[in-house]
Parts: C-alpha cells; structure tokens; sequence
C-alpha cells in the first residue's frame, strides 16, 4: 500500500513534468505571444523590451528552466494579458466551473445508476430496452447540439430558464454559489443538463452491464437460495460489487467535467475554467495554459487516487498482495 | 405415519424455447425423504439430476418451467406458491448447496455477513445473538475456528473450506432439507470425505433430510440411505442404497458400477459406457438407454418402459426396465 502510493506519486510528477514540457514547446510553436501582446504599431525596440520584461528574449530551453525553478516554489507565472498571478487567475473562475461539474455528476449518477440497475433487473422488457435506446442516443447527440436545442426550447420558446449566465449571489456556508438561490439553480439547470447527458448515458449503460453480469453469478443465486429479501439481495450482492468498476468510470468522468467543460461554458456563457482556457489559447497566454493543464493532470491524480483508496475498501481481494 | 421432510411425486419439468414446444426434460421423477435420511440422485450430466436439484427450493429460472407435479416440504405443497411464500421458506425450511465454493460466496462480504443475513432474513434477532448462532453453525459444519472465520473474507478461504461455509449457511436455520447438487465434486479427495462424514453426522444429530446430487457412485455408497439414478430425464432405478448398488435391477446401473475405477481389477482397461446419452427433445419412442444398452432386446427399442416395483426383493425397490436383472 504504502509502496503503491509512492510509485503513483512518482508517477504524477513525471507526467506533470512531461505535460509541461509538451506545453512549453508547443505553444512556442503555434505562435510569438509578443504580437498579439503589443499594438501593431509598436516598433522594435518596443517590442523587444516588451519581450525582456516577460523574458521571451531567452533561448526556450531556458525559459523552460526559469519556470521550473519558479514552479517549485509555488509560482507558476504571471498571465501576459492581465498581470495577475496565472494560478489565480484559474482559481477564481474554479468554483463556477467545479458547481457546473458538481451538479452534471449529481444529476448523471442519481439517474443513471438506477436506471442501469432497473434496466438490468427488467432486462428484455420494454422499458429496459427502450431505456437502453435512449442512452445510445444519448452517446450520440453532440453536447454542443443539445445545449443550443435546450436554449431554442427553455429560454427562446417557454421563457422558463435563462440561456446563460451564472447568478452566485444565493450563499451556502457563506460561499456565494448557483446553489444557494432559485435564480442560480435555474442558471444552473440548462448547462448542468446538457453536460450531463452524455454521462448519464454512459452511466445507464456501465451500470446496466455491470448489474447484467453481476445477477448472472452463482453468488446471487446462493443469495436467492437463503431467502434473502430482493432489496438486501441487490444492495449487498449486487450494488456493492459493481461499486468498484462504477466508481473508476464515474471518476474518471468527473475528472474530464471539470477539466474538458469548454464546449457547454461557452455556450451558456458560464464564466468557468473552460472558457478562460479558450481566451488563453487565443492570445497565447502561456502561463496561464501551462497552469490551467497542470492543474488538470493534479486533479485526475487526485481522483484517481481517490478512487483507488475507496475500492480498497470496498474490495477485500485488491488489498491482497498480486503474487497469485 | 408421520409426514416425509420432502416429497415429490411425478415431478414433470420443461424447457420452453421461443417458438417451439415445450420440451420435457425431466419427468416421472417421484421420491420421499424422511427427516434425517440421505437421498442420493445419481446421473450423468444432462439427465436431469441439476434440474430437479434447482427445482426443489424453486429456483429454476427461465426457460425451464415445472409443468406438473407435486413438491411437497413438510406436507406444504411448494408448486403454486406465492413468490413472497416461498421465499421465506428458502434458507429457513428448505436450503440448497450448489456445485461451486469458489463462486458461492461473495467476494466483497465477510463470512459472517453471509451467515448472519441469512439468520435475519428469516427472524428477527440482535446482531450479536446471530454472530452467535452463525459461529455455532460453522463449528457444525466442521471449520475449524469458528470465532476467528467469522472475520475472513471468502479469497482467504481454501476451497473445502468455503464449501463448509456454504453448508453452514444452509443450515443455519436449522431446515428440514438440505439439497445438495454435486456439493463435493470441485474439492479433493479427502475433503470430500471430510465433508461426506460431517454430513451423516448432521442427518444423524439434527434430523436434518439431505438430497444429494452427484455422478459419483463412490459418494451414494458412503451417505445414501436410498438412491434415485436418472438417465435421460427418467428415473430408472430407485430404492435402498446398499441394496441397489450390490444388486442393480436396472443395466444402466451396473453399467455405471462398472465404470468405478475402484471396483475393477487392477491392470484391467478402465469399463466405459459406449455412446452417449440422448439429449432432452430428441427422446427415443422405446427405453430410452436401449441404444447403449448391452442387453437390449428387440422390444426395448418398441415398448416404451415405465417404472415398476421389482418383485422378489424384500425392500421396496423399483425399476424401469422391460427385462430387469435377477439378483
């Protein structure tokens, strides 16, 4: 256990070491920041001094060093646009994006996880299958398309819900958040849904997969067998065992609705990471990208090891040294 | 006369495919068992021995069906009952071993947990009283340290070790019948005959009525008190162990006697029996194990047979054969 923690440890490092370097030389490559940076008619002495002052006037491999060593202690760089702190800048706009997540995984495995269950427990009726169809489509249907048709139908036809935006003024805990007043859950409901689709779809069909397999088990039949209620049966035999792959997808998925929201944020208007990392791309921020994507390789560390402590738990056979 | 643990008379079970007709699998198949006797079915596989087992606590599933018949457990008929019925006669009255260990057992739950949801299933009682009673029934079922196996996780446990705690889950409840579909078979030798004692010992104490499953003569001989041998669906021989595998009536019996390794002389070739058993659909119109029988004559593949009392023995036995061996 303790040796597994140590390799996985090691393991982040070396990835957070390989994702900045694979930032740093690809953004020298897409383009000089220095022109987007300055006014066109800036001259060049101009534009050398500008690029001093940001240390762009170094060969790439040692910017990369001075960032390093920068990194190390803390500091990731100032954004060339703004000025302000890189890691501050994305941690502003981290509580938007972290509720839009929050709120997709609620809805995604709140429903999906019993519609999986029933859909395998009914397996061949009509409402599994036809539970099952829907979530095929749900795989199917672009993100971007489905968000624009919840615009055309809640905000443009009904005038139920905004169409974008994000109203934090309701408090939970003192924190400002979408949660804490009716206006914010009703900003909230459009981007939250359209983002969770896909994942509910995925969820449907994990947890129905996973159910079908686990039921088909001598150890259920043996549950059936000692006269074991139907609801001890399935949240003891069946719930528990599935639990484990559940959990990984589940992970994994909450990982990639942090850090890969780009699409809905921009539609809705969300004011979260996703959209920051747009306007930095766009300008060649690069402090800022290589903050925002080593952020994102820390948080799927972060779960991933999550996710692997809880299954420890869960399942008495994974504590067990691999020698068999 | 007081009433058998388990009687099942002209038990008729059915595999219905989508669009075809049922097909009968097993029929015909009638026996008692009194409380604290040992009722061995014998077989090979595909007679239909698994699919009586399963059908006994209702357990069969989708597509085979019970067509006819009767299952009755202490005199309460079984077929026909609510589901909610039945179930809380499932582990407490009437309870099943199935073939695996190794599967029977879930991965992801302590041994106790098994023994005392069983135990709560049925009754109400205080955690620690189960926990009690659950170690009491290990200790029944031969695990040697009951208290510390309570804690283990079923991948701790050896194979015969497991099959001890799926005994001692069935008879935790302490139920009338205990069936048993080749409960041994995946464990070694002398495991097996650990458990085969432990078994008597439980019919002899607890007055518990087993029925067990198994292909293995060597295993009727050390617990059975009466025998069933199914070929083919159909009963063929049945009636007191000993009396039947001295004497078999039935050719098919002392055909598959004569394949026990352990009743041949040494350096012989190793008896097999030629052919293979018809499958469920496909009946022949006569007896149907003329095609591999050694002794068929011209009426065995015309007439079919039908199970009768043999005469002239002193012990009520009966036999399915046109032309039966003379003991």
């Amino acid at each position: 256990m303790g040796y597994s923690a140590l390799v996985r440890i090691v393991q982040s490092l070396v990835t957070l070491l390989a994702m900045s370097i694979l930032v740093f030389v690809a953004v020298y490559l897409i383009g000089n920041p220095i022109e987007l940076l300055v006014p066109p008619q800036a001259s060049e002495s101009e534009m050398a001094r500008a690029a001093q002052a940001l240390g762009l006037d170094q060969p790439l491999p040692l910017q990369y060093l001075h960032f390093l060593g920068q990194a190390l202690q803390g500091d990731m760089g100032r954004s060339f646009t703004s000025n302000a702190p890189a890691l501050t800048v994305i941690l502003e706009r981290m509580p938007a994006t972290l509720e839009l997540a929050i709120a997709a995984a609620l809805i995604a495995t709140g429903l999906g996880i019993p519609l999986g269950l029933l859909s395998a427990l009914h397996e061949g009726s009509r409402t599994s299958r036809l539970t099952l169809g829907l979530a095929t489509l749900g795989f199917a249907m672009p993100t971007f398309w489905i968000a624009l048709l919840l615009v055309m139908v809640f905000s443009v036809q009904l005038e139920w819900l905004p169409s974008g935006g994000r109203d934090a003024s309701g408090t939970v805990f003192g924190l400002g958040t979408s949660f804490g007043s009716w206006r914010g859950l009703a900003h909230l409901a459009m981007p939250a849904c359209s983002l969770a689709l896909f994942k509910l779809a995925l969820i449907i069909r994990v947890t129905h997969a996973a159910t079908r397999d686990t039921l088909r088990l001598d150890h259920v039949r043996q549950a059936h067998a000692r006269g074991l209620s139907g609801v001890r049966i399935l949240t003891a035999h069946v719930l528990k065992n599935i639990s484990a792959p559940l959990l990984n997808v589940i992970g994994l998925e909450f990982g990639a609705l942090v850090a890969f929201s780009v699409v809905t944020e921009t539609v809705f208007a969300w004011p979260g990471m996703g959209r920051l990392l747009i306007d930095a791309i766009n300008t060649l921020d690069r402090p800022v990208i290589v903050a925002y994507l080593l952020l994102t390789v820390a948080l799927f560390t972060l779960i991933n090891l999550t996710v692997d402590v809880v299954c420890l738990a869960i399942d008495p056979r994974l504590r067990q040294a691999p020698n068999r | 006369m007081n009433t058998p643990a388990l009687a099942v008379s002209d038990l008729r079970i059915g595999i219905r495919r989508d669009g075809a007709p049922t097909i009968d699998a097993v029929e015909g198949v009638s026996f008692t068992v009194a409380a604290g006797q040992v009722l061995a079915i014998v077989g090979e596989s595909g007679s239909g021995k698994s699919l009586t087992a399963l059908a006994l606590p209702g357990l069969h599933q989708p597509p085979v069906t019970i067509r006819s018949g009767s299952i009755r457990l202490e005199g309460v008929e079984l077929l026909g009952l609510a589901p909610a019925a039945l179930r809380r006669l499932r582990g407490s009255r009437i309870a099943i071993v199935l073939q695996d260990p190794m599967t029977a057992l879930n991965p992801v739950q302590r041994v106790q947990t098994h023994l005392i949801e069983t135990i709560r299933a049925h009754r109400p009682m205080g955690y620690e009283e189960a926990r009690e009673r659950s170690r009491l029934a290990l200790a029944r079922a031969g695990v040697p340290e009951p208290a510390r196996r309570l804690q283990s996780w079923p991948h701790e446990l050896s194979g015969g070790l497991r099959q001890r705690v799926v005994i001692a889950m069935a008879l935790v409840n302490d139920p009338a019948v205990i069936v048993a579909d080749e409960a041994t078979t995946a464990l070694d030798v002398t495991v097996q005959g650990e458990i085969l004692r432990e078994v008597r010992r439980l019919a002899r104490d607890s007055g518990t009525a087993f029925v067990w499953i198994t292909h293995d003569l060597g295993v009727v001989e050390r617990i059975a008190d009466t025998v069933c041998v199914m070929y083919a669906g159909q009963v063929v021989e049945q009636g007191p162990a000993g009396a039947v595998l001295a004497q078999p009536a039935h050719p098919y019996t002392r055909a598959l006697l004569d394949c026990v390794p352990a009743r041949q002389r040494a350096g012989t070739r190793l008896n097999q029996i030629a052919g293979a058993p018809p499958s469920a659909g496909q009946w022949p119109s006569g007896c149907r194990f003329a095609a591999r029988c050694p002794m068929v004559r011209d009426d065995c593949t015309r007439t079919p047979s039908t199970l009768s009392v043999l005469e002239g023995t002193d012990m009520p036995r009966s036999v399915r054969c046109l032309h039966p061996l003379t003991p």
